[in-house]
């Protein structure tokens, strides 16, 4: 199968298999009007299998949503058919709006207003934390 | 606040304040900090006092949130063992009774964390132990030495205190498991037997039934000395945070 290279834009490669969807929801790429191509299942040497989206566009792209869903991501800027800038994503130290605190105690779940914070308290263990009823993030919360 | 000088305005329920009309935390702590030179605010949803802390143009204390934190226990918990054993380390500290939901308990693990040759007895029903993440990220991270049990006898003979806790009503959605475990431990002048001579008995209050009141009249009943301590404490407290 094959998709078009882009001239300019963004390249989110290495995308643990089945992340691609999810990625695309949580930057919002629906919303673009430019062409996004979401490859998923595509064969890889390193991961055996990974997920690849590909924007027609220079966007500024949310590097802690991308770092929080999946950290071993990595960017690539295209510029005239050219990559000119490669990274890798890392863990933000704090999630805004991203994830709901699921404590049913939590002032978040009264106020809605308020904005649900996270925040990395075990760089280590990668352990997230509710800034406000610190209770630890679930596993299943993310993804 | 009255023995400093001042003055309280309250209410004695959250039915009779704005909050019941849907008023949000932040709005809450605007008006009152318009009246008041300084917030007390216990609050039944975890992190309200942050939320409180972050909007209010007067200094807010925690004086409770859910069961999360509860500051001013600790403080007062710490300067009892402070006056009453003279030292704030090389103690073994048996903690009883609902390890589980009691934010005290969580609270004092994490303030004594912080002293050297800290042992716990972590005294429980195995349905209200003591949260992994505390264990984890408190006790094994500073590498205290702990047990756990569900025999309040077993090691009362190597206490220097004993922190009982009472079982909430109001942390339990089941009333049959409140039931269930709201008279797990009665502490009572004969399981006190084996006990060292300078235990120091130790309770947050309102105490209900564990602990009886035959060791009351024990000198090593320190829970209604624990009081006046806290009434010290928050002294304290306000004092420093009105910077007066």
């Amino acid at each position: 199968m094959n998709i078009d290279s882009i001239k300019n834009g963004i390249v989110i490669d290495h995308i643990k298999a089945k992340n691609g969807l999810q990625i695309y929801k949580a930057l919002k790429l629906k919303d673009l009007d430019c062409q996004v191509a979401i490859i998923t299942n595509a064969k890889s040497n390193k991961m055996g299998k990974k997920d690849i989206i590909k924007i027609d566009k220079e966007i500024n792209v949310n590097l802690d949503i991308l770092g929080f869903i999946d950290p071993d991501i990595t960017i690539n800027i295209v510029k005239n058919d050219k990559i000119i800038k490669k990274f890798h994503v890392t863990k933000p130290k704090k999630i805004v709006n991203l994830v709901k605190c699921q404590n049913p105690r939590c002032i978040t779940s009264q106020e809605k207003d308020l904005d649900q914070i996270f925040i990395l308290t075990d760089e280590e263990k990668q352990i997230y934390r509710c800034k406000y009823c610190e209770m630890k993030m679930q596993t299943n919360q993310r993804s | 606040m009255l023995e400093l000088g001042g003055n309280v305005l309250g209410f004695s329920e959250a039915n009779s304040s704005s909050t019941a009309k849907g008023e949000s935390v932040a709005d809450t702590v605007r008006v009152v900090g318009a009246y008041a030179d300084i917030i007390a605010m216990r609050h039944p949803k975890e992190g309200a006092p942050l939320v409180a802390a972050q909007k209010s143009i007067v200094p807010v204390i925690n004086a409770g949130d859910g069961g999360h934190n509860h500051p001013t226990q600790t403080l007062t918990d710490l300067l009892t063992i402070s006056c009453e054993k003279g030292r704030l380390d090389n103690l073994c500290i048996g903690l009883c009774g609902d390890l589980k939901f009691g934010r005290t308990v969580h609270s004092l693990i994490t303030a004594m964390s912080r002293y050297k040759n800290i042992k716990l007895v972590l005294i429980s029903p195995k349905e209200l132990k003591t949260p992994e993440y505390i264990k984890q990220d408190i006790i094994e991270k500073n590498k205290i030495e702990y047990i756990e049990t569900n025999d309040i006898e077993e090691y009362i003979d190597k206490l220097d205190i004993l922190y009982m806790t009472r079982v909430q009503k109001e942390r339990f959605f089941d009333e049959a498991d409140y039931i269930r475990f709201k008279d797990y431990y009665i502490l009572n002048k004969e399981k006190l037997k084996n006990a060292k001579q300078d235990l120091t008995i130790m309770h947050p209050l309102p105490r209900v039934n564990e602990i009886s009141v035959d060791v009351d009249d024990d000198p090593r009943a320190a829970y209604f000395r624990q009081v006046k301590y806290g009434k010290y404490i928050r002294m304290a407290l306000i004092l420093k945070m009105l910077e007066v």
